[in-house]
């Protein structure tokens, strides 16, 4: 397979990785609702029940309408362990650096959190599984063109001082993107590709202008 | 530093009377302006910079990435005439159509 089919599937499977978590988040909450508390937390339980070797398995304890005291419940054993194991793998799967960074935020939100945080999540989750959808399709539909084009625009920025490399491949990728016919490809490129010299000149003597 | 134009090209010109052809929008991006002008897309490419960094007469934002997501395509930058620019563009384009003006044959006579 292909790097950008390999990329693409990738991302459709984080996608649905991520719809997962976000279904799992939402069940808690739905539970931590039904059960009337208003707070979640998540303690591991590794050291108390089983030992340092034992199991990843999160304790969920709900503080009910009575303050006090602190309430100790699992509220569903096989579902608290499978959404554990769930998450778990998740993160022990992905290891290639974007992929990691694009879940950093969900690692950054453990089950230690309140209700509203809950809930948020589970928006954030799957605003973010919604993403990774898309780009899947982004990525599979007609890739042989945008390789091509990608590699135009990375070396037509080389000219470019490196501070506005990034920025002008994802313009003129945006540019680019949507239904565009590929003759409308080869003109933006080509007229882009002309004009190059003198976009470079300019922004490289603004720099020269600006630290002078 | 917003800077003032000493000369004021005429794909320039016609890149601003595109902005100010409808001053309530504010997603255009290079590849609408180079279909609205007909002008080619190296060509809005300098308009562009020049205009936002050297004149400081346009501020730009990228489109929301879940937008753009949605719609299968990577995020566009956009563009807008700030307030300077929308002064500036609109003092220019008098000019220049009252040079026009008085070029033509009904304009008085030049």
């Amino acid at each position: 397979m292909k790097r950008s089919g390999r990329r693409a599937a990738a991302r459709a499977e984080l996608a649905d990785e991520l719809d997962r978590l976000a279904a799992g988040y939402r069940s808690l909450v739905s539970n931590v609702a039904h059960a009337g508390v208003h707070f979640v937390g998540r303690k591991h339980v590794r050291d108390l029940a089983f030992g340092p070797d034992g199991p990843d398995v999160p304790y969920v304890l709900a503080l009910g309408p009575d303050p006090d005291p602190y309430v100790a419940l699992i509220l569903d054993q096989d579902f608290t362990a499978a959404f554990a194991s769930d998450i778990n793998g998740t993160f022990a799967r992905r290891r290639t650096r974007e992929l990691a960074e694009a879940l950093d935020f969900a690692r950054n939100h453990p089950l230690d959190v309140d209700c509203a945080q809950a809930v948020r999540l589970v928006h954030l989750l799957e605003k973010h599984a919604r993403l990774h959808h898309a780009a899947a399709q982004v990525d599979t539909a007609g890739r042989w063109d945008r390789w091509g084009e990608a590699t135009i625009l990375a070396c037509l920025a080389q000219l470019l001082p490196s501070v506005e490399r990034a920025r002008f491949v994802a313009e003129q990728r945006g540019n680019l993107g949507g239904d565009v016919p590929w003759w409308e490809h080869f003109d933006h490129l080509f007229d882009v590709t002309i004009k190059m010299p003198r976009y470079a000149w300019e922004l490289r003597r603004g720099g020269w202008r600006e630290r002078a | 530093m917003a800077n003032r134009p000493q000369r004021v090209t005429a794909p320039t010109i016609q890149v601003l009377a595109a902005f100010m052809s409808d001053l309530g929008r504010d997603d255009w991006y290079g590849r609408a302006l180079s279909q609205h002008t007909g002008l080619g897309a190296g060509t809005v490419l300098q308009c562009l910079h020049r205009l936002e960094r050297e004149y400081g007469w346009l501020e730009s934002r990228w489109e929301d990435q879940e937008v753009a997501a949605s719609e299968g395509r990577p995020p566009r930058r956009f563009y807008k005439l700030t307030g300077l620019g929308q002064r500036e563009a609109a003092d220019l384009l008098q000019q220049r159509l009252s040079g026009l003006l008085r070029l033509s044959p009904d304009g008085g006579g030049a």
